[in-house]
């Protein structure tokens, strides 16, 4: 993608005095400019901030002023990304979510393990892997061998207990409407997975295939296992299904195993993310408030206070 | 009371911070931005904000700080009152 050092940067806070004075506090004083600024309060209550800021002045890199900005950000409140130029114009077409905290408040793979017994054991490992410590296929395959003889009936509880996160079904509603392309990516369970895509109505779901025989899990994965780099394989066949790019694709996780699909879309949002993510995704989300991811990928029309593509 | 705006437009030579210094004044004395734009044309910085006053302001004081501060960025300045909403 060419360089010519200007982003696009999205800023959402509380509306409350102050936001614009701390933005472009941060921006002032790592040298970026400013070469267009367009910011409104919206419903009332939220307010944004789009601009383009040149970086070719700023005394440091990009990936630091913008972490710079991410921390600052913490005060305002709620979100912010930044954008190329090329791919913020691009519009976004497709969105992947990841499941496990960000679509639903649960880690199945802990449940499982339970109801299975193994509840510490897998707990660690998660942490483990979700930190970035630890490989996540790896961690994977020794997780779900804890889980070995445990009866499918078990899998059905655990799915009628699955919560999912606050504002998730009316996002999701506001983007199918906008006609984006809804997909659930995720290391967690087929069953899980596609039970979560039949309810918030996902055009595709890619998830992790547990073994059955007998009525009870083998402690095995079928087929290829969906870590890190299936997640991206699978933006990708989404995409080329789609029949678009990856720059006009938005991914939203939280965790290390999300990190390599949310670097290489056009727009990598970390939804409340864990610290690694967080350095490294285009943007942070800090809120369940549907309204913000939606301003945050560009849905928001300031002038006619509603969510449309523009 | 009613809610009182008022616009301020400021236009000059652009250079880095400018936005950041005008817009600490106005948070400063409690004014909240409701609507900005800002573009720069040929190295020509343009700002406009529209701004609800806080409740109890010294309108004097602050539209002197602002054209002080303005004077010394080298940016022309106009306050406009847009009256209540």
């Amino acid at each position: 993608m060419p360089e010519d050092g200007r982003l696009v940067i999205t800023v959402l806070g509380r509306d409350r005095p102050g936001i614009v004075a701390t933005v472009t506090g941060v921006l002032a004083r790592l040298h970026a400019n400013i070469i267009k600024t367009r910011a409104s309060t919206i419903f009332n209550d939220l307010f944004v901030i789009i601009m383009v800021v040149d970086t070719r002045t700023s005394i440091v890199k990009k990936d630091v002023l913008l972490n710079i900005l991410k921390n600052s950000c913490d005060d305002v409140g709620l979100a912010l990304a930044a954008e190329s130029c090329q791919s913020y114009k691009c519009g976004k077409k497709v969105i992947v979510f990841d499941l496990d905290g960000t679509l639903i408040e649960q880690e199945v793979i802990e449940e499982l393990a339970k109801a299975a017994g193994v509840g510490e054991e897998v707990k660690k490992i998660t942490k483990l892997a979700m930190d970035g410590k630890l490989n996540f296929l790896e961690a994977l395959r020794s997780r779900v061998k804890l889980l070995e003889g445990l009866p499918v009936e078990v899998l059905d509880q655990i799915k009628s207990s699955i919560k999912i996160n606050p504002g998730v079904k009316e996002l999701i509603a506001k983007l199918k409407e906008l006609g984006f392309v809804i997909g659930i990516v995720t290391g967690s369970f087929d069953f899980a997975a596609e039970h979560v895509g039949r309810m918030i109505g996902a055009d595709y779901v890619f998830s992790n295939r547990l073994i059955v025989k007998g009525g009870r899990l083998t402690g095995e994965v079928d087929g290829e296992m969906v870590g890190p780099e299936a997640k991206l394989k699978a933006i990708k066949t989404i995409a080329a299904k789609v029949g678009v790019g990856l720059e006009a694709c938005v991914a939203v996780g939280d965790g290390a195993n999300d990190l390599f699909m949310i670097e290489n879309v056009g727009l990598g949002i970390g939804y409340k993310p864990k610290l690694v993510v967080r350095e490294r995704a285009h943007g942070v989300v800090n809120t369940e408030d549907a309204r913000v991811l939606l301003a945050l990928i560009g849905c928001v029309d300031m002038r006619k206070d509603i969510i449309c593509r523009i | 009371m009613r809610d009182r705006y008022m616009v301020i437009t400021a236009v000059g030579p652009d250079r880095p911070g400018l936005i950041a210094e005008i817009s600490s004044v106005i948070s400063e004395f409690g004014c909240n931005i409701e609507d900005m734009d800002q573009v720069v044309m040929k190295g020509i910085f343009i700002l406009s904000v529209l701004i609800k006053l806080a409740a109890g302001l010294n309108l004097d004081t602050f539209r002197k700080k602002l054209e002080y501060l303005c004077h010394e960025l080298g940016l022309e300045v106009s306050f406009y009152y847009a009256g209540g909403r």
